[in-house]
């Protein structure tokens, strides 16, 4: 059973600003504005995303936290976390790079939540106008951003 | 000053051997291992004077490499980089014997901070 736990769109706005202005050297911006999402909408439609990292959280609290944005994002994101340009990664690079991020924002956030608890390695998963949803969750929040005029949504799901 | 970064990604293995030098840690001997049990035998072979290390990791994590190295009789100053920096995982972390944790995302003044005292 996850014990009951608020965690508020500003939160994660901060911890997501966090990562990337130390790493990155890219500032987030909300926009349009810090929505939390129905505690009942447990797929999400990320049709107009292309790109999604996770990490899981186990333990006290059930849930998991995912980034999902466009390709180019992930490019760039990538290329400051290497100091180098996005043409001269392969796959394997960017991948690991988005995957990091991911882990730092859900250990973040795990560091919010009830313990103990363990948090799962990165998932990386890439597609055209796919669905992405955890299976049994709920959304609790989420955070639309902006990054170089291209998307960035932070999602936290929790299991009941 | 022989160094061991124990971490899973090879960006993160970047950032840090970076932020060692923008810390003003410069002209150190810098090995890599991908997870804790490669970390495990490079520790015995090549003696470093510090290892640095993710807690996530596969093959075997970074709170089981300490321990691992303890009960071998192992006593290289030891810490964490992670993602997480919860009171419980710093309070594990020191019962292990690790000196210090630093969290993910991390500046070369939190470097400064944890290294000076092992370091000078």
């Amino acid at each position: 059973m996850t014990s009951t736990v608020t965690i508020a769109p500003d939160h994660v706005v901060q911890i997501a600003g966090d990562v990337w202005d130390t790493f990155l050297g890219m500032p987030l911006r909300t926009s349009p504005a810090v929505r939390p999402v129905a505690q009942d909408q447990a797929v999400q439609d990320h049709a107009q995303h292309e790109a999604h990292a996770s990490v899981h959280i186990s333990g006290t609290w059930n849930g998991s936290v995912t980034l999902s944005c466009s390709r180019e994002l992930v490019r760039r994101a990538a290329g400051a976390m290497f100091q180098a340009h996005p043409d001269e990664l392969d796959e394997a690079e960017i991948r690991d790079a988005f995957g990091e991020l991911a882990n730092m924002v859900g250990g973040q956030v795990k560091s919010l939540l009830p313990e103990p608890s363990q948090l799962s390695l990165p998932a990386v998963s890439y597609g055209e106008a796919h669905a992405f949803a955890v299976p049994g969750a709920v959304v609790v929040t989420q955070v639309e951003m902006d990054c170089q005029d291209e998307w960035l949504d932070v999602t936290v799901w929790r299991r009941n | 000053m022989r160094v061991l970064i124990a971490d899973d990604s090879r960006v993160m293995r970047q950032i840090v051997i970076r932020t060692l030098r923008q810390a003003g840690y410069s002209g150190l001997d810098l090995v890599e291992a991908v997870n804790g049990r490669e970390a495990l035998e490079l520790v015995h072979s090549q003696a470093p004077d510090l290892v640095l290390s993710d807690w996530n990791m596969p093959e075997m994590n970074g709170i089981d490499l300490l321990r691992a190295l303890r009960a071998a009789g192992s006593q290289v100053t030891f810490g964490f980089v992670t993602s997480e920096g919860s009171p419980e995982m710093r309070s594990t972390a020191e019962q292990a014997g690790a000196s210090f944790l630093i969290a993910k995302p991390f500046t070369p003044e939190a470097f400064q901070d944890a290294l000076s005292p092992v370091l000078g």
